[in-house]
C-alpha cells in the first residue's frame, strides 16, 4: 500500500512544527547554509474587513511522473519503487540546477556544495513503521500519512494534474 | 550505505543503532501544556526529538518550540559554571567558581542584609519557567521575606484577579463539553495546541465558536463569528453584548436575582452599551455583536476561554476582564459543566483531581507575619486578592524608592529585565542593588549584570512534577544528566536553603520528600510515579459537582457573584476603582488622549503570539527564527504601509513620546490599518523601551502592553 | 536484410531515443526494437561534456542511463558506431554506413544535433573546438592538459557560458564574442543581459558583441580570428564555437518527409508519413508561446517527445502539447533564467536590487516571459504556470492553479510591485 502525504488546508495554521520536526529528523541546520526541506507558504487576500488567508506547508510532492526527474540531466533524481518516494542521490547532482526550473511546486534547493536536497518522505522511518517526522509532529493533524487510493476516494479533494499526494482541497478557508 | 547507517543517519530506534527513546516533558512554553516528549538518545547524547504518543494532553504531537528542544538543550549560549563577576556590571566579564563557593557567597550576602535591613530587602523572583516555583516560594518565606514575585505579574495574576473579583473562584472553559466557546482575545492554535484541537473537535460535533480578537488568526478563521475589535476596548463589547442579552431577555434570571450582588447597577449602566455605540466604541460591527451575544447566551452550555494575558495588558484591563467574566455569570454558565468550570488546582494552578498539601508547603508563613509585599502600597486590590506573590512590575520602583522599606538584593531565576515597560529603567533599578544574582540556562543580557550567576537546566535534565488537568501526573525523570556543570533550580533552591541555614524541615528533608510530602494527601507516591516515566493517570479522581456555590456560596466579600466588586467599593473615588466594571478607553487612545494622537496616529499592540517564539525562549535557536526570516519585524497592514512608502522588510522607526526604535517592516492583511503589533523582549529592537514604567492598570499594576499609541515612518530601503 | 516479427527502428541514442525504448516496453509492445547510432559510446548527455572536461564529473557519470544497462534491460539490439545514410520510408527500410539494413514497422527519428560551424576561412582548424559530442569533450580535455592561457569562445549563448565558466575556472583569459548586441540573445532582455554581463566584465571576462566571426588562422600562439568591420582581431590558444545547433537530418529525404529547421511533428510526435516518429533536437514540435513549431532543444523536451512517441508507436495515444523555451544555467556563481518570450512585449515589470533581477514580460495580459537573474526558486513555478496559462487560455494566477503554485506566482509577481 503506497502512502503519501497529503495536507488538510482547513487545519493548517502554518505553526511550523513540522518544519521544525523535519529538520530536527533530518539533521537540517540553517546557519550552515542547509535548505529546509519543508516550507510553510502563506497566501493573504483582500483587504480588511474582507480578508482572507491560507497557511500550506508544503514540501516536495513526490510526483507521480516528476518533472524534475525528466529535467535531471544526471539521472540523480529517482523514484523508489516501493515508496514511491522521489529521492536525490547526492553523490550524482551536479548542482545545475535544471530541477529548480523544472519543478512546479518550487521545491528544489541547494546546499553550500550545490547538491539538491529535498524531502525523502522519510522511507526508512516509514520501513520502520514509523510515520514521516513532519506528519508525526503536526498539532492540529493538517498533514496525514495515507494510503493514496484512500485519498484518491475522498471526492472532496481535487487533483493536482496526476500528482499523487499533497493533495490539496482547493477551497478558501473563509 | 550498510543498512545500520542508513537506519543511523534516519535515527531509527532499534537495538542494532542503539538508539534508545526516555520520556521527559517540555516546558519551553509553560502554561499548562507540557507537552510530552520522546527523546532519542545515542550514546548519552539527544538526537531527535518527539511528542510522546501517551501524553494526554499532546498526544504524540509538538509545536515548532518543541519541536526545536535539541537547538534549546545545546545550545552554545548555555551557561556552564557558576560565575562571579569581575569586570563593570554589563561588561560580561566573569570567573568561574564553585558551586560551594557560589551558594556560600549567596548565602552570606542575604543572611547579611537580613539582618541589617531585615528578610523583607532580599526578593527571590521567578521568570518564565515554573516548575521550581513552589520550592522558591517557601524559600523566601522560609528566609522570612514577603517577597516571592514572579513573571506572573505580568502575565495570568490580573486574569486571575479579575475573575476572583467576580466569582471568587476562577473558572476554566469546560472545552469538551461546551456548545458555544467565546474565545476572548487568544489563538490557542499558536499557544496551547490541545486547546486547538479541543476547539476543533468541538466544531466537528457543532459547536459554536465566536473569538474576539484584533487580528486575523487560524482561531478566527474557524470561527462562526470573528469580533475584531481595536485593542483595549474588550470591556465596551462585552458591556455591548450584555446590553443585547439583558434587553433581548436571554440572560438567566433565576442566577442574576439569587446568586448574584448588583446586578441592578450593572443592569443600568449597560444601557449605555447599545451595539451602535459598542460599534463606535469597538470597531466591530453591531450586527455582529448582537449575532455574538444571542450566540452566547442561547447555545447552553457556553462557555468563555479568556487569554492569560492580552486582555489585561491594558490601562483598563482589569476592568475590561470583570465586563467579559460577567457574561459568564449572566447567562448562568459558571460552574457547570460545558461552562466556565470550577476546579481545584492541585499543583501550579493545574488540577489533576487530586488532593495535595501545594498551599502549605508554599506559604509556610502567613502574610500578616510579614513585612507588605511588593506593590502592596499601590494595588490595595491585589494584596486582598492574590495570594500567591507581590506585584513584581513595582519591583523597579521599589528598589529606586527604597519605600517602604529597601530592596537590597535580587535572586533571580531566569530574570530578563525586558520584560518591564521602560526596560532601560528597569536595568537601572537593577544596577543600583547591592547584590543580584540570577540563575538561567543561556548566558542572557541579564545574567551580564548579576553579581553571581548561576547555570540551570532544562526540562529534560531533570526531575519534575507535573499535573494535567485530564486527571493525569507525572514526575519526570531526566533524559540526559544535566549538561556542563548546570543544576536543576529545585536542586540550587534547595542547596541554597542548607547554606543560608534554614530552620526548615521540609527543606532538609530534601527536595523528593518534599514532594511526596505535598502529595500525601492524594495517596500517590513519588516511589509509583517513577514506575510511570511517561505519567499516569490519577487512580482515584475526585469528584467534583457543578455548582459548587449552591452548598459553599462565592469566595467573595458578599458570597455571591459580584456585578459591583465589594472589594473595589472599598477603594471608590480612587481614579480607576470603580466598582463596576466600568470602560474606559486605554488612557493612550484616540478617544482618551486625542492631542497625543494626533502626533502619534497609531496603535501599538506588543507581545501577541507568533507560533515560533514565545517570549524570548526561542530567539536563539535557529530552526525556529528561520520560520520568521528577517525578524526582528513589526506587523504593519499592507494598506498603512502603501501609504507610507514602506515595503516589505524596510526598515521602520516606530516611535512615542519615551522613545524610539528602528525595526523591519513585516506587511500584512491579518491586521487591522492602523494598528502595528510587535513582539517583544527581542535585543535588537526591544518594543519595551516604547512604554512609560507607569503606563499600567491602576488595579493590577499590569502595564498597557496592547494599546499605547505610537508613529511609524520609513528609515530605509531593505 | 533483417526482416520478420514487428521491428521498431530508433535511429540515435540521445535521451529522445531512451525514453523512446523505456516507453515502448513499458506500455508493452514486446517486438524488437534496433537501435541506430554512430556513437560507440552508450546513450550520454550532451550538457555534461563541460563538467567532464572540467573535472566535476567523471567519465562515467557522462551517461545518465548507465553504461549498456538501459539496452538490457528494455531488450534493444544496438548498431553502434555507424551513422544511418538512408531512411527509405517508403520501403521503411534503414540503411547505416556499414550496410546494415532494417525493414522496420515503425521508425524514430531522433538524431540530435550538431554544432553549427559558420563556411568561413579556417574554420577547419584543428584550433577550433566544439561541445556536444563525448569526443568532443576528449578533445577538449586533451588541449586542456597543455595549459592553454586563453580561450576565445564565439557564441553568447548557454552553451557559450558554459564554456567561458570552464576556462574561468581554469584561471584561464576568456574572451566571449558575438555577432549579437548582448548575452543570451535570445532567451535574455537587453536589461537583463546587461546586468549579467557587467558581473562578467568584472571578473575579467573579455566581452566583444555585434562581433561577426569572419577568418580563423593559425598563428604560432594558437589561433587569430578576425571579425567583420573590425580592425581588432582577437588571438588565443584556442577557439570554441557554439553559434547554434543543426539538426542531423542529411539521411533524410526531404521531398517525403517535412523538414524545415528540424523534422515538423504534430502533438503525438508524428511527422507527415505514417509510421515515421520524430523527438528530440531534430525534431520541431510546437512552441504554445507562439503556436509555431519550432526546435526546442532542451534535455527534458527531448525526453518528454521521446516519451511521447513510444507510447503512441505502442499504441497507447498521448500527446504532448508541446513547450516553450526555458533556460536555467547556473554560472559563475550566478543563476539566470530565461522562460518564453522576453521580445515581444506590450508591458515590462522589472525589479533589481543589485543582487536579484526579475523582469515580468505581459501581452495582452498575458505573461508570455520572464528573466530572473539570481532566483530561482519560483522559476520552475513560473513556467509551469506559463506553460499552463497558454494551453488553458487562463491567466497565469489562477484559483484554477494547485494553491503552492498559486501561492508562489502571487509571491513572484507580486516582488516587482
Ligand atoms: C554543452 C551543452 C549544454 C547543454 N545544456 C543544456 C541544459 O542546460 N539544459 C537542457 O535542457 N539542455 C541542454 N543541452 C541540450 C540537450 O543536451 C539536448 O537538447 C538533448 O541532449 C537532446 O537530446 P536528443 O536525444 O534529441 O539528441 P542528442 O543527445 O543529440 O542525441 C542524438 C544522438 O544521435 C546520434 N546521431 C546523430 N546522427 C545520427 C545518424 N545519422 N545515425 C545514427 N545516429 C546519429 C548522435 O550521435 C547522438 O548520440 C545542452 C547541450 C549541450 C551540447
Ligand atoms: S514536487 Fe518537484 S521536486 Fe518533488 S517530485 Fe515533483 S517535481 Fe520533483
Amino acid at each position: 500500500m503506497v502512502k503519501a502525504i497529503y495536507l488538510d488546508i482547513n487545519l493548517c495554521c502554518g505553526c511550523g512544527a513540522c518544519v521544525v520536526a523535519c529538520m530536527d529528523q533530518n539533521d537540517i541546520f540553517p546557519e550552515k547554509g542547509q535548505p529546509a526541506y519543508r516550507r510553510i507558504y502563506t497566501m493573504e487576500e483582500g483587504q480588511f474587513p474582507n480578508t482572507s488567508f491560507l497557511y500550506v506547508s508544503a514540501a516536495c510532492l513526490h510526483c507521480a511522473d516528476s518533472p524534475c526527474i525528466m529535467g535531471c540531466p544526471t539521472g540523480a533524481i529517482t523514484k523508489d519503487r516501493q515508496t514511491k518516494a522521489v529521492i536525490v542521490n547526492g553523490d550524482l547532482c551536479i548542482g545545475c540546477h535544471s530541477c529548480a526550473l523544472a519543478c512546479p511546486f518550487g521545491v528544489p534547493r541547494y546546499d553550500l556544495e550545490e547538491k539538491m536536497q529535498k524531502c525523502d518522505l522519510c522511507s526508512e522511518r516509514v520501513e520502520a513503521g514509523l510515520q514521516p517526522a513532519c506528519v508525526r509532529v503536526c498539532p492540529t493533524g493538517a498533514l496525514q500519512f495515507k494510503s493514496i487510493n484512500k485519498v484518491l476516494g475522498e471526492k472532496e479533494f481535487k487533483f493536482v494534474g496526476n500528482i499523487v499526494s499533497g493533495v490539496h482541497k482547493v477551497t478558501n478557508r473563509r | 550505505m550498510k543498512d545500520v547507517q542508513r537506519l543511523l543517519k534516519k535515527k531509527i530506534p532499534t537495538p542494532e543503532t542503539g538508539i534508545e527513546i526516555r520520556k521527559s516533558i517540555c516546558t519551553i512554553c509553560d502554561p499548562r501544556t507540557q507537552c510530552g516528549l520522546d527523546l532519542y538518545i545515542k550514546d548519552g547524547k539527544i538526537i531527535k526529538v518527539e511528542g510522546s504518543e501517551e501524553n494526554p494532553y499532546s498526544k504524540g504531537t509538538l509545536c515548532s518550540k518543541g519541536a526545536a528542544t535539541r537547538q534549546y538543550v545545546y545550545n552554545e549560549d548555555r551557561l556552564k559554571t557558576p560565575l562571579k563577576r569581575t569586570g563593570p556590571r554589563g561588561a560580561g566579564k566573569f570567573e568561574q567558581i564553585s558551586w560551594n563557593e557560589a551558594l556560600e557567597t549567596i548565602a552570606a550576602g542575604f543572611n547579611d542584609i537580613k539582618n541589617e535591613c531585615g528578610p523583607e530587602s532580599v526578593a527571590f523572583y521567578s521568570g518564565y519557567a515554573k516548575y521550581f516555583r513552589p520550592y522558591l516560594k517557601r524559600l523566601a518565606h522560609s528566609f522570612g521575606s514577603p517577597n516571592y514575585i514572579s513573571e506572573s505579574s505580568v502575565c495570568y495574576q490580573a486574569t486571575a484577579l479579575s475573575q476572583k473579583l467576580v466569582f471568587g473562584r476562577p473558572g476554566g472553559p469546560d472545552l469538551a463539553n461546551t456548545n458555544c466557546l467565546l474565545v476572548w482575545s487568544s489563538n490557542p492554535f499558536y499557544t496551547n495546541p490541545g486547546d486547538a484541537r479541543a476547539i476543533l473537535k468541538g466544531k466537528e460535533r457543532g459547536m459554536k465558536l465566536i473569538v474576539v480578537d484584533p487580528r486575523e488568526t487560524p482561531t478566527t478563521a474557524h470561527a462562526d463569528i470573528h469580533l475584531q475589535v481595536r485593542p483595549g476596548t474588550d470591556g465596551a463589547l462585552a458591556l455591548s453584548m450584555a446590553y443585547v442579552i439583558i434587553n433581548e431577555k436571554l440572560y438567566d434570571q433565576d442566577f442574576t436575582s439569587n446568586h448574584t450582588y448588583g446586578f441592578e447597577e450593572y443592569k443600568e449602566y449597560v444601557q449605555l452599551f447599545t451595539p451602535e455605540k459598542g460599534e463606535e466604541l469597538t470597531g466591530a460591527p453591531a450586527d455582529k455583536i448582537r449575532a455574538a451575544a444571542r450566540m452566547y447566551a442561547s447555545f447552553k452550555p457556553a462557555a468563555i476561554l479568556p487569554s492569560a494575558s492580552s486582555v489585561v495588558h491594558h490601562t483598563n484591563g482589569v476592568q475590561n476582564y470583570r465586563a467579559i467574566f460577567s457574561l459568564v455569570g449572566l447567562t448562568g454558565n459558571y460552574d457547570i459543566i460545558g461552562g466556565n468550570y470550577v476546579k481545584t488546582p492541585s499543583f501550579l494552578h493545574r488540577a489533576a483531581f487530586i488532593r495535595t498539601r501545594e498551599h502549605e508547603f508554599v506559604q509556610p508563613k502567613s502574610w500578616d507575619d510579614m513585612p507588605p509585599r511588593i506593590g502592596a502600597d499601590r494595588f490595595p486590590v491585589w494584596v486582598d486578592v492574590i495570594d500567591e506573590e507581590g506585584q513584581a512590575m513595582q519591583l523597579p520602583y521599589h528598589i529606586r524608592s527604597g519605600e517602604p522599606y529597601p530592596i537590597k538584593a535580587v535572586i533571580g531565576f531566569g530574570l530578563n529585565y525586558r520584560m518591564w515597560p521602560d526596560s532601560k529603567g528597569m536595568l537601572d533599578s537593577l544596577n543600583k542593588l547591592d547584590f543580584f544574582v540570577n540563575v538561567d540556562i543561556f548566558m542572557t543580557e541579564t545574567c551580564k549584570y548579576a553579581d553571581i550567576v548561576l547555570p540551570t537546566c532544562t526540562s529534560v535534565e531533570l526531575s519534575e512534577l507535573r499535573c494535567y488537568d485530564l486527571g493525569y501526573i507525572i514526575y519526570t525523570q531526566p533524559a540526559i544528566p544535566p549538561l556542563y556543570d548546570s543544576r536543576p533550580a529545585a536542586d540550587i533552591i534547595y542547596g541554597l536553603a542548607n547554606k543560608l541555614g534554614l530552620d526548615d524541615s521540609l527543606f532538609k528533608a530534601g527536595y523528593e520528600a518534599g514532594i511526596d510530602w505535598i502529595l500525601e494527601p492524594s495517596g500517590i507516591t513519588l516511589t509509583e510515579l517513577k514506575k510511570h516515566p511517561s505519567g499516569m493517570f490519577t487512580p482515584k479522581p475526585q469528584q467534583l459537582p457543578e455548582k459548587k456555590y449552591l452548598k459553599t456560596g462565592f469566595k467573595t466579600p458578599s458570597g455571591k457573584m459580584e456585578f459591583k466588586s465589594k472589594i473595589i467599593e472599598k477603594y471608590e473615588g480612587r481614579p480607576g476603582f470603580e466598582a463596576l466594571p466600568v470602560y474606559k478607553p486605554p488612557k493612550f487612545s484616540k478617544e482618551a488622549a486625542p492631542e497625543l494622537a494626533k502626533e502619534y496616529p497609531f496603535i501599538l499592540n506588543t507581545g501577541s503570539r507568533l507560533p515560533m517564539f514565545i517570549h524570548t525562549r526561542t530567539y536563539r535557536l535557529t530552526w525556529t527564527s528561520s520560520l520568521r526570516p528577517n525578524f526582528p519585524s513589526v506587523d504593519i497592514n499592507s494598506e498603512d504601509a502603501l501609504r507610507l512608502g514602506i515595503k516589505q522588510d524596510d526598515v521602520i522607526r516606530i516611535s512615542t513620546p519615551k522613545d524610539a526604535i528602528e525595526v523591519k517592516a513585516n506587511l500584512t492583511q491579518m491586521i487591522q490599518p492602523g494598528i502595528i503589533h510587535m513582539y517583544h523582549g527581542h535585543p535588537n529592537a526591544d518594543v519595551n523601551l516604547l512604554f512609560e514604567g507607569d503606563y499600567f492598570d491602576p488595579l493590577s499594576g499590569y502595564p498597557g502592553f496592547k494599546a499605547a499609541l505610537c508613529k511609524v515612518e520609513k528609515v530605509s530601503e531593505r | 536484410m533483417l526482416t520478420g516479427r514487428k521491428k521498431i527502428a530508433i535511429i540515435g541514442n540521445g535521451c529522445a531515443s531512451a525514453e523512446c525504448l523505456k516507453a515502448l516496453r513499458e506500455s508493452g509492445y514486446s517486438g524488437e526494437i534496433h537501435i541506430f547510432t554512430d556513437s560507440k559510446w552508450p546513450i550520454y548527455n550532451p550538457m555534461l561534456t563541460t563538467y567532464y572536461v572540467a573535472g566535476k564529473i567523471t567519465f562515467d557519470q557522462l551517461f545518465p542511463y548507465g553504461k549498456d544497462l538501459l539496452y538490457k534491460k528494455y531488450r534493444a539490439h544496438v548498431h553502434p558506431a555507424s551513422p544511418v545514410v538512408t531512411l527509405d520510408h517508403e520501403e521503411k527500410i534503414v540503411v547505416n554506413e556499414d550496410g546494415l539494413e532494417l525493414k522496420y514497422n515503425q521508425c524514430l527519428i531522433a538524431s540530435g544535433g550538431s554544432p553549427f560551424l559558420p563556411p568561413i576561412e579556417g574554420i577547419e582548424s584543428n584550433r577550433v573546438y566544439t561541445m556536444r559530442k563525448v569526443d568532443d569533450a576528449f578533445r577538449l580535455r586533451e588541449a586542456l592538459l597543455e595549459k592553454p592561457e586563453k580561450a576565445l569562445v564565439i557564441g553568447a549563448s548557454m552553451i557559450g557560458i558554459k564554456m567561458v565558466e570552464l576556462f574561468y575556472q581554469q584561471g584561464m583569459e576568456v574572451c566571449l564574442a558575438d555577432l549579437a548586441g548582448h548575452i543570451f540573445p535570445l532567451a535574455a532582455h537587453p536589461e537583463c543581459a546587461q546586468v549579467i554581463e557587467n558581473r562578467l566584465i568584472k571578473k575579467g571576462i573579455k566581452l566583444r558583441f555585434g562581433a561577426a566571426l569572419e577568418k580563423v588562422e593559425e598563428t604560432a600562439r594558437g589561433v587569430k580570428a578576425s571579425f567583420k568591420n573590425s580592425n581588432e582581431s582577437e588571438e588565443a590558444d584556442l577557439l570554441v564555437i557554439c553559434i547554434g545547433v543543426r539538426a542531423n537530418t542529411d539521411f533524410i529525404d526531404q521531398k517525403q518527409v517535412e523538414v524545415k529547421q528540424g523534422i515538423l511533428i504534430d502533438e503525438q510526435m508524428r511527422t507527415n508519413v505514417p509510421g515515421l516518429y520524430a523527438a528530440g533536437d531534430v525534431a520541431q514540435g510546437k512552441n504554445t508561446l507562439s503556436g509555431e513549431r519550432q526546435i526546442i532543444g532542451l534535455w527534458a523536451n527531448a525526453r518528454y517527445q521521446g516519451r511521447t512517441a513510444g507510447r503512441n508507436m505502442a499504441g497507447v495515444d498521448e500527446t504532448f502539447p508541446g513547450n516553450i523555451p526555458h533556460n536555467i544555467t547556473h554560472f559563475m556563481g550566478m543563476d539566470f533564467v530565461g522562460i518564453g518570450d522576453v521580445n515581444n512585449y506590450d508591458k515590462m515589470e522589472k525589479k533589481f536590487d543589485g543582487k536579484m533581477f526579475i523582469q515580468f514580460f505581459w501581452k495582452n495580459g498575458f505573461l508570455i516571459g520572464t528573466n530572473f537573474i539570481d532566483t530561482y526558486t519560483e522559476a520552475g513555478v513560473i513556467k509551469n504556470a506559463l506553460i499552463n496559462s497558454l494551453i488553458n487560455n487562463n491567466p497565469v494566477y489562477s484559483h484554477s492553479l494547485p494553491i503552492v503554485q498559486n501561492m508562489l506566482i502571487k509571491k513572484i509577481l507580486t516582488e516587482v510591485k
